[in-house]
């Protein structure tokens, strides 16, 4: 599968100032958080959490990777994250020639079930940011037939349910976090308002199901 | 102009006046000595012109990587040799280009014609093989396999003409989306892409399969779409429509076993037979057809029968008509499908009399149309080097024992060739092979032969006026008083076999002999237009096609001043005389086969050449570019002479207007479509551009929804918007007019839909799982309660199309 986010290999050095108390500033001159240190969640079984991506985040930007249940193929994930968008902003990503692939770094891995060697670039993926909550959502086209014996007959063989995508071995989808200008250090509220799957159930169908995404605790240092 | 072109046009057009700078008298026929003496060297003419071209090619910004390719060349009765060329980068040729370099008779060269794409800067890339893109093209139009091969041809591909939905009419008139031809990819970020142009023929005629398509070089994604074939919809010896006619046969040595015919062998034993194949005319082979089977390796124009019945293609299957003797047909009605047998009557069209009138018809209409070409203008065929058509009769819908009838005919322009339905008497319809359906196909030939016209949108317009112009004047030479004889084209039909049978099209086949068109008052049909408006061009081309029909009925025959006549025109209220049938049909004629340089070409373009081509033929300010500029006017494309431009209302090519609070917003995904994400929230209109300040007021109307006021200057004002009705998912038209002219509008389609698929009052990402449970192109295999109520389409199934207009309409009201 392609890696759509050159900023992934790009070895940016982390360089913390170490601050040390800052209670001994006086309050006419608070300083301003210069970092953003975010704490991975721990989920439990069956649960898909937001991890910190140590490689593409900077002390200013936070990159998390959506990863789900070990060993587990899907269909589709999506989620809406609430954050408090006065300390910190959803962030955009960019591809290798510059060109904006939006607030989602989409790196699902498709699998045909039939044939693994096969690409199956079947997804109707979205991401936008509407005030303080950011919606994501990638999902597979669930449904593949092998033949049209007419236009709107019943398709020939039965291969449904056929193309998955593994969302544990590699995160699914990245989504990234700015900190904001001229904010003051402390916690920043994140939450997951909503969160939906589809399983994958080898050849039948499923609705979608409501799902629990993790989420870290986010401090501005 | 529409708004589709104007976009971010960066191609050179230099397209000189040649009145102004040449013609200083009206130009004069060649003796034929003199005329066949040019045309024996039209190698070396063409040759110089290409010279000419290369040396002058920096003019039009064109550079070293860029070269040019000629495609065909004509001789006209003046001795002006037009040679076309397309634009080459690196080799490969450039879609949507075109120049056309002249030569007069004194091997001087003449201005020149040229859309070229100047700004063309592409790497070499790792493309898809040619195996590849065949693979691909089965694999976008859902079918496995093809009786011909895909051909394939790499092209650079312009990206603004990267196709987006399209639309249609359905059975009850209503636009919908056309699910066949609309193209959901992505717009392209580059200008200019690798592409390979792929022709497939699915070899199953009538079942909508010769497409066309255009398929990104290196992802293989369908960039652009459109049928193959240029052909009419109901619109609909001894002959049937044309009386007993003078046909010329030639004697053939018939095996019995060269068809392929999957039934019963019920072709005549091997032996010497007559056919319909006429070789009085050309003595050229058909290229295309040459190498389908040995007996259409013939020279002439032959006739076939196309024997669907027992068979799964054309190509194996289409028989010569088989006679051993001289007469043919019985002048009567087909009555193959009235009969309710099939199987016989289908079957054994070739070997009765009765199925062999159709075959008369169209034989003579062809033949007949050859004539008037070549005696009125000059022209050898449709190509003007004498290739010859090949004529398919008894074409129906449907193949091996399984066949509807044909209520149509249609013309395929990468083998020349002709189809005609059999029509339904039941339904009201002959077959269609009457002599002004015969010359509307050939009209088709003579503008694929000239100009590449695009098949949609404006261009696919003009093309079927074009065909209609000359079927028209095609019927008039022959039911005028000289009965087809003389190379003038009369003003009367006084032998036409129905009143007002040449002004219309289809009164013969019909069997209330009602008009399918109508050309001096398009709208009487219901749904072709008498005026251009912006927007016309998202509805069908036989409908497109009004304003060229009306504007050239004017040219020749006048407009009244009169309100209420059926040949009135607002737009032009003081009425025209016409410069008659034989000046216009030059006119258009010469514009078409020697100055269409745009396979792009709207409506202003067309007004444009047949100004300058007015003028070379007739003289500068004369009164034929007064009449041209006035026909125009009259259909609402440019001014009138000595007239002011005129209002000029057009829609936004992108509309995204939302309401303040975020959660709507309109926007078009492509060729004027708006999508409204329905969330039962007030809709704010976008607001319509004008071209003359002066307007200030229109009026929108949403498919009768309500009506909204929007201001100039304002912008967005009371009354603008309108509340979306629950669930329901449709189309809305969106029309807006003028107040100071009412004569003026423009129209786009909004589409609005339910996103809200999982019925928690939000629509965000998570509702496009919905979609995806659904995304595919079947019913039956889809367990019922994995279909939500997406059917967007309003269809049971959501395909790349919903998808795309989900994810638009998503990020258009989310992003905020
Ligand atoms: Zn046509």
């Amino acid at each position: 599968m392609k890696n759509w986010n050159s900023l992934i290999a790009a070895p940016f050095l982390l360089v913390f100032l170490a601050c040390g108390g800052s209670s001994s500033r006086t309050a006419s001159t608070p300083e301003k958080a210069t970092s953003m240190t975010y704490t991975d969640p721990v989920p439990a079984a069956g649960e898909w959490s937001l991890l910190k991506d140590p490689a593409a985040s900077t002390p200013t930007r936070l990159v998390l990777n959506l990863v789900g249940p070990t060993g587990t193929l899907f269909r589709g994930v999506g989620f809406n994250l609430k954050v408090d968008s006065q300390k910190v902003t959803f962030s955009t990503f960019k591809d290798g020639n510059g060109v904006s692939l939006g607030y989602m770094n989409d790196k699902g891995i498709l699998h045909d079930l039939d044939d693994a060697s096969k690409a199956v670039p079947c997804l109707a993926s979205a991401a936008g940011v509407k005030g303080d909550t950011l919606s994501v959502g990638i999902w597979q086209k669930c449904l593949r037939f092998t033949g049209y014996p007419s236009y709107y007959g019943t398709p020939t063989g039965t291969a449904l349910m056929n193309d998955a995508m593994d969302c544990s071995t590699t995160p699914v989808l990245q989504v990234a976090l700015d900190l904001g200008k001229d904010v003051l250090p402390g916690e920043v509220s994140m939450v997951i308002s909503k969160a939906a799957i589809i399983p994958n159930h080898g050849k039948s169908v499923d609705l979608p199901l409501s799902a629990t995404v993790r989420v870290g605790t986010l401090a501005l240092k | 102009m529409t708004r589709r072109y104007r976009r971010g046009l960066t191609w050179l057009a230099l397209a000189t006046v040649s009145g102004a700078l040449w013609a200083v008298s009206p130009l004069q026929p060649l003796a034929k000595e003199a005329l066949g003496a040019l045309k024996a060297r039209e190698d070396n003419r063409a040759a110089s012109v290409a010279s000419y071209l290369g040396g002058i090619k920096a003019t039009f910004g064109l550079k070293a990587s860029d070269d040019i390719r000629e495609v065909r060349r004509s001789t006209d009765e003046f001795g002006k040799t037009h040679v076309r060329f397309v634009q080459t980068y690196q080799g490969t040729p450039v879609w949507a280009s075109g120049l056309l370099g002249h030569l007069d008779a004194y091997g001087t060269p003449e201005p020149v014609q040229a859309k070229v794409f100047p700004d063309i800067n592409l790497e070499t890339a790792d493309l898809l093989t040619r195996e590849e893109v065949q693979h691909y093209s089965l694999q976008r139009l859902g079918i496995t396999e093809t009786k011909l091969p895909v051909l394939v041809d790499k092209i650079v591909f312009p990206t603004r003409f990267q196709d987006g939905l399209k639309l249609r009419r359905n059975a009850d008139g209503q636009l919908v989306i056309d699910e066949s031809y609309s193209v959901a990819t992505a717009r392209k970020p580059q200008p200019y892409v690798w592409a390979y142009h792929v022709v497939v023929r699915e070899g199953q005629v009538g079942e909508g399969a010769c497409t066309e398509m255009i398929l990104d070089g290196t992802t293989g994604q369908v960039l652009k779409k459109w049928d193959g074939r240029t052909y009419d919809t109901p619109a609909v010896g001894h002959s049937q429509y044309n009386g007993t006619v003078n046909l010329s046969t030639n004697p053939f040595d018939w095996v019995n076993g060269w068809q392929d015919s999957w039934g019963p062998n019920l072709m005549p034993p091997s032996g010497t037979y007559a056919t319909l194949r006429d070789t009085t005319r050309t003595m050229n082979h058909n290229p295309i057809w040459a190498t389908s089977a040995p007996y259409m390796d013939v020279p002439g124009i032959a006739t076939y029968w196309a024997d669907n019945y027992y068979a799964t293609s054309l190509n194996n299957n289409s028989v010569p008509f088989l006679n051993a003797g001289t007469e043919w047909g019985d002048g009567m009605p087909f009555a193959g499908f009235a009969a309710g047998n099939q199987a016989v009557t289908i079957a054994t069209a070739n070997l009765t009399v009765n199925g062999q009138t159709v075959a008369v018809d169209a034989t003579y209409g062809v033949v007949s149309t050859w004539d008037f070409f070549k005696n009125v203008f000059g022209r050898e065929g449709m190509d003007g080097q004498g290739t010859p058509p090949a004529v398919f009769v008894h074409v129906n819908n449907g193949f091996y024992q399984s066949m509807t009838p044909m209520l149509n005919a249609y013309f395929v322009s990468y083998n020349q060739s002709m189809y005609f339905g059999d029509g339904d008497l039941s339904q009201g319809y002959g077959p269609f092979a009457s002599m002004d359906v015969t010359a509307h196909e050939m009209g088709h030939g003579i503008v694929a032969a000239s100009g590449d016209l695009f098949n949609g949108y404006e261009p696919g317009g003009i093309n079927e006026a074009t065909a209609d112009v000359f079927s028209a004047m095609t019927r008039f030479y022959f039911w005028g008083p000289n009965q087809g004889t003389g190379s003038t084209i009369p003003d009367t039909a006084p032998h036409a076999p129905l009143e007002d049978a040449v002004w219309t099209t289809g009164r013969q086949i019909t069997q209330d002999h009602s008009a399918i068109r109508t050309m001096y008052k398009p709208s009487l049909d219901g749904y072709s237009y008498d005026q251009w408006f912006d927007g016309m061009y998202l509805d069908d081309v036989h409908f497109t096609m009004g304003p060229g029909n009306r504007a050239f009925y004017f040219l020749a025959q006048g407009a009244s001043t009169t309100k209420g006549d059926l040949t009135y025109s607002p737009l032009l209220p003081g009425g025209m005389a016409g410069i008659g049938n034989d000046k216009a049909a030059r006119i258009w004629f010469r514009a078409i086969t020697t100055k269409l340089a745009d396979p792009h070409m709207d409506y202003q373009g067309l007004r444009t050449i047949l100004i300058e081509t007015a003028a070379e033929l007739f003289g500068e300010g004369g009164t034929e570019v007064t009449a041209v500029k006035n026909a125009f006017a009259a259909v609402n494309v440019g001014a009138s002479a000595g007239g002011t431009e005129p209002v000029l209302v057009s829609i936004p090519p992108q509309i995204e207007v939302g309401d303040d609070d975020g959660g709507v917003a309109w926007h078009s995904v492509t060729n004027g479509f708006v999508i409204v994400p329905m969330t039962g929230v007030a809709q704010v209109l976008p607001v319509p551009t004008i071209a003359r300040a002066t307007d200030l007021e229109y009026t929108w109307s949403l498919g009768g929804l309500s009506k909204a006021v929007v201001n100039l200057g304002g912008k967005i004002i009371d009354g603008k918007s309108f509340i979306a009705p629950g669930l329901n998912k449709k189309f809305f038209g969106l029309k807006v007019t003028s107040h100071q002219d009412p004569n003026q509008f423009a129209a786009t389609v909004a589409y609005v839909c339910n996103m809200d698929t999982n019925s928690d009052t939000e629509f965000d990402a998570l509702d496009l799982a919905a979609y995806a449970l659904s995304w595919g192109r079947f019913t039956a295999a889809s367990p019922s309660s994995a279909v939500p109520l997406v059917d967007v389409t309003d269809n049971s199934w959501v395909d790349d199309n919903d998808i795309l207009m989900a994810r638009e309409a998503f990020t258009k009201s989310f992003n905020h």
